[in-house]
This record gives C-alpha cells, structure tokens and sequence, in this order.
C-alpha cells in the first residue's frame, strides 16, 4: 500500500514539475500558439469569449461540475468511439474465433486480411462519408474498420493456438462445441485477446478524432479542426488535454478489467510457461 | 465376467506419412484388455505408449489395424471411456480452480449431484482441502491427481492412463497406486496404465504388455497370477512377485 502511494506521490511530484516547467517555457517564449497552461486550463470551465468554444467543465454544483461542451462534443464522440470499438470487439471475436478453428479458412483469407488490413484507414474517410452519408454512421464503421485488426489478428493466433493436449481432454470428456468454445478456446486465448483488445482501445481515440474531421458537427475532433481554423489556441490546448487525461482512464479501466479477466494468467505465468 | 472389453488387432502407425519426416512409431501391436482387468503397458520411451493410448481412446485413427471395444470398432471416443494424460501441465484448465476442473466435464449432471461427485472424487485422491486452489498452485503430482480425479468423477467403465504417476514423489506414488487397486476392486473399472516402472506395472496389473523400441511390436504379454487384494509389502516381497519383475526386466533390457 505505502509502495502505491509512493508512486502516486511521485507522479503528482513529476507532474507538478512538468506543468510548471510549461508555464515557464510558455510565459517566456511568449508563442502565440503555445498559450501557458494559466490560460489553457481555465478554457476547460470557460470559453474565451467571442469564438468561444462552449466549456467541458462547469463551477456550479447543481450542473455535476459539467459544461455545455461535456454535452454537446465529449459525449458524442465517447459514444461514436464506443459503437466502434464494440463494433470492432464483436467482430474481431467473432470472425476471429471462426477462422482460429479451421486451418483452412485461415489459409483462404489470411491474404485478404492483410491486403485490407494495409489500407490506411484515414484515406478511407472521404470515401465514407459518400458512401454512408453524414451523421454517425460513416464516423463508426471507420473506427471500427481500423481498430479491429489487432483484436481480429490475436484472437485468430489465441484460438488457433489452443494447446493440443488440451482439446483431446475436451475430446475424451465428450464436452459439446459450444461449451469447448466457452470453456476451452475463449478462456485459453483470452490473453491474447484482451492484448488485441488493448491496443485497440487506444486505435480507437485515435481514429475517433481523425474521423471528425470531416462531415462533423460536434465532437472533440470537430472542435480541434474549428479551433486550428480560427487560431482559438488556449481552446485547442485545453481539448488536447482533455483528451489525454480520456487516454489515461480508458488505460487505467482496461488495466482494471485485464486484472479481474486475466488474473489467473499473469499469477500463472509467474509459476510456469503455460 | 472374462468377456474382452477392448481388442487391439494388429495396430501400426506411422506419423507423417509419405513426408520426409516420417516416422514409423507403432510396428504392429496386438493385444486384449478383459472387462474388469487392470492392464499395464510397459516400454521404452518413445516406443508409442502415447500413440497408443490415444488410438485406444478414439483420438486418432492408426495408420493399420484397428481397435474394438465390446467388439465395436472405434470411430471416435467411446462412452463410459476416461483417460489421465502424460502431461499433467497441459491437462487441466489453468483458468478454473480445482473444482470447477473436476466438474467441468460433469455438466449434463444436476448441480447438487456434480458437486457430490466432486467432492467424493477429490476425497479419493486426498486433495478435499485445496478444492478452491488454482492447478498452478499445486505441485507436479497433486496436479496429476486432480486430473486422476476428474477422470473419476465420470465414473467410466473403462480408465486409460499414460503415466499417471511419473511425476510424484515416491511416497505419494505408492499411495496412489494403492488408491487404484483400491477403485479397481470396488467398482470393477477396466485399466490401461502405461507406466515405465516395472514393479509399478507388475504390482497394478493382471496383464502386463511389454514393448519393444520402436517401430514397437510386443515383445511378450506376461500374465500377471498375483492374488488380489494386493498390498505394497507382501505383494512386493512374494517371491512370485520378484519373478514376474525379474522376467519383465530381462525382457526390457534385453
Ligand atoms: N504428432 C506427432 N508427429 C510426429 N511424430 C510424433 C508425434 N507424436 C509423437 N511422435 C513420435 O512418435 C514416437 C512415439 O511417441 P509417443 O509419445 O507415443 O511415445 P511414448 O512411448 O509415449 O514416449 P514416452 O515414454 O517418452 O512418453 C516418438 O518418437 C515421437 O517423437
Ligand atoms: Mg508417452
């Protein structure tokens, strides 16, 4: 316990540190595009007045502490970001497990996956938004469509790599497919999974703000865009931190999850190679 | 009551066949397990006793000859047929505990009914009190005896083990060699033990099987006439017993 606090400490320490050491640099070089952070962080509650950017935070109690901006951008774009991350976890299980079972089909489309996987998924933005139309839709399925590599990929390396001795106990025992799929083949490749799943996660704020750049009305990438176009920087500043501390806790929820899913594991690993 | 439970005619395999790396494991091997009889099968390592095991219990099909249970042919794995692995490390699931291990292939059953054939299981290979453990929390030998549970738990009528006790101290080994003879006479279950210990095979078995290095074929089946019930003294220090392990030596070392 006292190790933890340790650490909470010294990173408060540092990053006391780091903020002052930005309001020095800032104050002095007096850039026009790097506003210190006594003028960034007050944007967070308040806007700047005229082209201002409605706030994420509010001072009144009876709002929760929330702003219009929480509203109006950080909750559509958290949601347009989960939709496609769900999309993307279902999908990437799903088809994953089917080819991790048969040789076979990995064999057919282990080309395809790469050639498609290839595309870079921004270039597939314009494109879109033509073809799905405005709206959440196109946003989605593009988040989607590129964060669910790494959860396809690993869950395919995971199931295929179900250890042999194992499913000739599930043989012997006569356990039925779907309970082999639940209690064998998941659970088995549930490490590697969750690692897909990890780095997804972070994919997917990526491709959450890229893809508000286009055909969007509101959304934390929406607001980068109007903020650059009308050099409303302190604003910028303040989303851009907004969105590393969202980075932080989507990091710190999965660290949480993976501890309660794959506790077995990291425990198990430490004892033997599994 | 002598009515052959399993038939191995003529059995051969060869792994890979027509690759580079083929390899010819099983020469040909026949043999007869009777209902109710404890069968040990003795051999080199790397003679097959693996390969065999899993023919015997429908895993895979041999390149030659067949296996029949109550004179049915094999086509995949029969009812009433449990089997204890060679790897202990590989058997159990790592992500139950130990009882969910032992009831995992229970399911068909009612919860209470289940439990209680976990619980008597788990007595049987004195593991009770570690039930809510991790297997990885277990060493070598108390995993293999979880494993040795779970296939109890089933209750089948016919046991194959590959080397149930390779990996257990010396102490714990007899006493589960006694723990077999034991659920041997009480339920009258049918068992094919590999073992590389001569006096263990001696010891357990009313028939022993030995087998050459491969590609193996059987070098002699030896009729083990020992009386039942059997006990680790008297059994072990009858001169008919040393004969019999005398026999099985000269033969393996030959
Ligand atoms: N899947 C496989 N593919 C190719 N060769 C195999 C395969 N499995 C086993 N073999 C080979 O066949 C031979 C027999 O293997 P098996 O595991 O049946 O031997 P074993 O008698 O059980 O040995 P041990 O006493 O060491 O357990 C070995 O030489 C092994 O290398
Ligand atoms: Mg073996």
């Amino acid at each position: 316990m006292s190790g933890r606090l340790w650490r909470a400490v010294t990173a408060l320490g540092s990053l006391t540190v780091v903020v002052i050491g930005w309001q020095l640099l800032t104050v002095w070089s007096e850039s026009y595009f790097f506003p210190p952070p006594s003028k960034v962080f007050p944007h967070l509650w308040s806007g700047n007045g005229g082209i201002a950017e409605p706030p994420y935070l509010s001072s009144s109690p009876s709002d929760l502490f929330l702003g219009a901006g929480f509203y109006e951008d950080l909750v559509p774009s958290m949601w347009r970001m989960l939709r496609g991350y769900a999309m993307a976890a279902a999908v990437g299980i799903g088809v994953g497990t089917a080819l991790g079972l048969s040789r076979a089909a990995r064999q057919y489309t282990d080309w395809i996956i790469n050639f498609v996987r290839a595309i870079p998924p921004p270039a597939l933005l314009g494109i879109w938004i033509v073809v799905f139309g405005l709206g959440d839709g196109p946003k989605i399925y593009l988040i989607a469509f590129a964060v669910v590599w790494p959860i396809l990929l690993n869950t395919i390396d995971g199931v295929a790599s179900v250890d042999e001795q194992r499913m000739q106990v599930a043989a012997v025992f006569k356990i039925p497919f779907r309970r082999q799929l639940t209690g064998l083949y998941l659970p088995s490749a549930s490490p590697k999974i969750i690692s897909g799943m990890r780095i997804s996660l972070g994919f997917a704020l990526i491709m959450m703000i890229i893809s508000e750049f286009a055909g969007a009305t509101n959304g934390l990438g929406f607001r980068l865009k109007e903020d650059l176009s009308f050099f409303n920087f302190p604003d910028l500043w303040a989303t851009m931190i907004l969105l590393s501390a969202i980075g932080l806790l989507l990091n710190g929820l999965m660290f949480w999850a993976e501890a309660r899913i794959l506790g077995w594991h990291r425990k198990a690993s430490e004892v033997s190679n599994l | 009551m002598n009515s052959t439970a399993l038939s191995v005619d003529s059995v051969g395999h060869v792994y890979g066949q027509g690759t580079v790396e083929q390899f010819h494991a099983i020469g040909e091997v026949s043999f007869e397990v009777d209902r109710g009889e404890v069968v040990c099968i003795v051999g080199p390592s790397g003679c097959g006793k693996s390969t065999l095991m899993r023919i015997m219990a429908g895993l895979m099909r041999p390149s030659n000859g067949m296996v029949s249970l109550d004179g049915h042919p094999i086509e995949g794995v029969p009812a009433d047929l449990a089997m204890v692995f060679q790897d202990y490390s590989r058997s159990l699931f790592p992500w139950l505990r130990v009882r969910p291990n032992v009831e995992y292939p229970l399911r068909h059953l009612a919860k209470a009914e289940r439990a209680q054939r976990a619980t008597d299981a788990l007595a049987d290979v004195g593991l009770s009190a570690h039930d809510r453990k991790y297997p990885w929390e277990l060493s070598g030998g108390m995993q293999q005896r979880v494993a040795l549970a779970r296939a109890l738990a089933v209750q089948p009528r016919i046991l194959l083990m590959d080397e149930p006790f390779a990996s257990v101290d010396a102490q714990t080994r007899s006493d589960l060699e006694d723990l077999v003879l034991e659920i041997h006479a009480e339920t009258g279950i049918t068992i094919v033990l590999v073992t590389h210990d001569i006096d263990e095979s001696v010891y357990l078995a009313d028939k022993v099987i030995a087998l050459s290095a491969q590609p193996s074929t059987v070098l002699e089946t030896i009729e083990v006439d020992l009386p039942r019930p059997r006990n680790q003294l008297d059994t072990k220090e009858s001169s008919n017993f040393l004969h019999y392990r005398h026999h099985a030596y000269e033969l393996l070392h030959r």
